[in-house]
């Protein structure tokens, strides 16, 4: 081989795998980090689809717009009701899973496959399946809360302000929570047996069992799963805006919701990009915080 | 996963392994009830759909009749078969060319590149539809396959490569080297050895794109303006909407069928999947 062909290879060899990077990520700048430039840049004017002519620039008006908006105010309210209910509740219905399967019960491996089923279900399905549940007149739980004497009427889950937002939670839990009860269950099985029977010879009941050796050394994996829980729920808006499209008087519209609706109903798209910045800015304190802990664990 | 689970509970005492039974209990209970309920109505008769914690007096079909002859059903089907058909072919021929590259070389950047993946991970569809609307009528896409191709896929490949990533390094890189020293290139021996190796993983990750796919709401309903190339989600969803007078059977009829396909794949390789999810590249 003459040498010109040698440095040919040997520039080949260092450039290959970036070049075996190029789809994926040309892919990604494209149809992620551009939009998201544009997205910022549509923020700073009054960008509504349907008056072009009055397409100008207008700086920080949009941003100062919905401080302003009482709407904005209160999605900020119903947001953080929002993530409290779903991951709190996802967390705890998660962490119950995940003990009773880490236990040696019969049927185990199928109640480990079973409880996956939520999760694998579309969530527009489970909104569905959820509103025929919940359904005022013919759904199934209200028949049933009838009939055991806990309610003298039939709540109307998805038209009464206040309610219909935790419609949207219990659905949105039931979808979600196996993925804590995924996560949680790999944690439990790190735990290696030697520390519960240092317990017991401490003599250390059941319970304590669990606060001294169990939730400790869990700790970092819920954290973790709750810090990502907590930016994909913020950002979820199909199963609240199925089930309520943001509900009576607006009660069920997260921050994520009212910018869905004010592009695709108002279609003002300058207004909904602050919209979303304000939501990323939000959100920017936990994205961070998840980022800091994936960097310091980066496969070397 | 432990072959074995630790009976740490089970066989202290008699109170608390009957408390772990009725957990499990529940477990199954709150799992499959809210399904089973609306499976259970979908096969009721019309007439008997009323609410009443009462079973039907027959099973019946007319519902799948009905949905799939007198909704827009078999169109939306077809579309969601096409569009998650796509970004999955899309997506794994990126995620395998780019896991292949983590995987197999130590380059300058790496590091910096698989961070990048992460956070452009973290970007939400919400955030993204709101100026990928206006690019896509720009550029004619709305309306079409590929723009929802298109989208689809790229919100796919991070999560596809990180599993793809995991799934290749479990792969010890003597074999390939011992094929290089019969001659093979590189890639050839990696085509040829690791990645049949591999192909659990890989059908796993292209389950995991597919059922993305097939599931995803936002994209479509902002990039479809009319039922052309619409999705079961949005196609759905709109038709629930605009009916007056909503016949439960059917809609639980439609909701059936778009759950069975994907739920039956998901199960057939949940373990392949949820192994990818919990080792190394996302647990904490």
């Amino acid at each position: 081989m003459t040498a010109f062909a040698l440095r040919g290879a040997r520039w080949r060899r260092r450039a290959a795998p970036y070049l075996l990077l190029s789809p994926a990520f040309a892919l990604m700048a494209l149809l992620v980090l551009l939009p998201v430039a544009s997205a910022a840049n549509m923020s700073f004017y009054n960008y509504v689809l349907t008056r072009p002519w009055a397409y100008r620039f207008v700086g920080l008006d949009n941003y100062a717009r919905a401080l302003a908006d009482p709407i904005f105010v209160q999605a900020i309210g119903v947001t953080a009701v929002w993530i409290a209910g779903v991951v709190g509740l996802q967390l705890a219905i998660g962490l119950l899973f995940a003990l009773v399967l880490n236990e040696n019960i019969r049927f185990r491996g199928a109640l480990r496959s079973l409880v996956l089923v939520p999760w694998a279900t579309p969530s527009v399905i489970c909104a569905f399946i959820f509103m025929w549940l919940l359904d005022g007149n013919h759904g199934i739980v209200n028949a049933i809360l009838l009939g055991l004497g806990v309610i003298a009427q039939p709540i109307q889950w998805l038209s009464t302000p206040g309610v219909s937002l935790w419609a949207a939670i219990i659905a949105l839990v039931w979808h979600g929570a196996p993925f804590f009860a995924v996560m949680l269950l790999a944690g439990l099985q790190t735990i290696s047996d030697e520390y519960y029977e240092a317990a017991e010879i401490d003599g250390a009941g059941a319970w304590q069992r669990f606060r001294y050796v169990t939730f400790p050394l869990l700790l970092p994996t819920m954290l973790v799963t709750v810090l990502l829980r907590v930016i994909w729920t913020a950002n979820h808006v199909e199963i609240p805006l199925v089930m309520t499209q943001g509900g009576p008087a607006n009660s069920a519209t997260t921050l994520a919701i009212l910018t869905i609706v004010t592009a695709r109903g108002r279609l003002d798209y300058g207004y909904a990009a602050s919209l979303s910045m304000w939501l990323a800015a939000l959100l920017a304190v936990v994205a961070v915080a998840y980022l800091r802990h994936r960097a310091r664990r980066l496969p070397t | 996963m432990r072959a074995a689970a630790r009976s740490t509970l089970l066989r202290r005492s008699p109170v608390l392994a009957a408390s772990i039974r009725l957990g499990a209990a529940m477990v199954l209970i709150w799992t499959l009830a809210p399904f089973l309920w609306a499976l259970l109505t979908s096969f009721t008769p019309e007439n008997e759909i009323t609410g009443e914690a009462r079973l039907p007096s027959h099973l019946s079909f007319d519902n799948y009749v009905y949905a799939w002859r007198a909704t827009p059903l078999p169109l939306y089907f077809l579309n969601t078969l096409i569009v998650a058909g796509l970004t999955t072919a899309l997506s794994i021929a990126c995620s395998i060319s780019a896991a292949y590259s983590f995987s197999r070389y130590r380059f300058a950047g790496r590091g910096a590149l698989i961070l990048g993946l992460l956070v452009i991970y973290l970007f939400p569809a919400t955030l993204l539809v709101i100026p990928l609307f206006p690019i896509m009528r720009t550029l004619g896409l709305l309306d079409s396959y590929l723009g929802l191709v298109l989208a689809h896929a790229t919100h796919a490949v991070p999560f596809c490569v990180w599993m793809l990533t995991g799934y290749f390094d479990a792969i010890p890189r003597d074999l390939e080297e011992a094929a290089e020293l019969d001659g093979a290139t590189p890639f050839g021996a990696f085509r040829r050895v690791t990645l049949p190796l591999a192909m659990p993983g890989v059908a796993a990750t292209a389950i995991f794109a597919f059922l993305y796919s097939w599931q995803e709401y936002l994209f479509v309903l902002f990039f479809t303006t009319g039922e052309a190339v619409r999705t079961l989600p949005v196609g759905l969803q709109v038709f629930l909407s605009g009916e007056l007078d909503v016949r439960w059977g059917a809609i639980n009829a439609q909701s059936v069928i778009t759950t069975v396909p994907v739920v039956a794949l998901f199960m057939l390789l949940q373990r392949h999947f949820v192994r990818g999810l919990t080792s190394g590249a996302l647990k904490g």
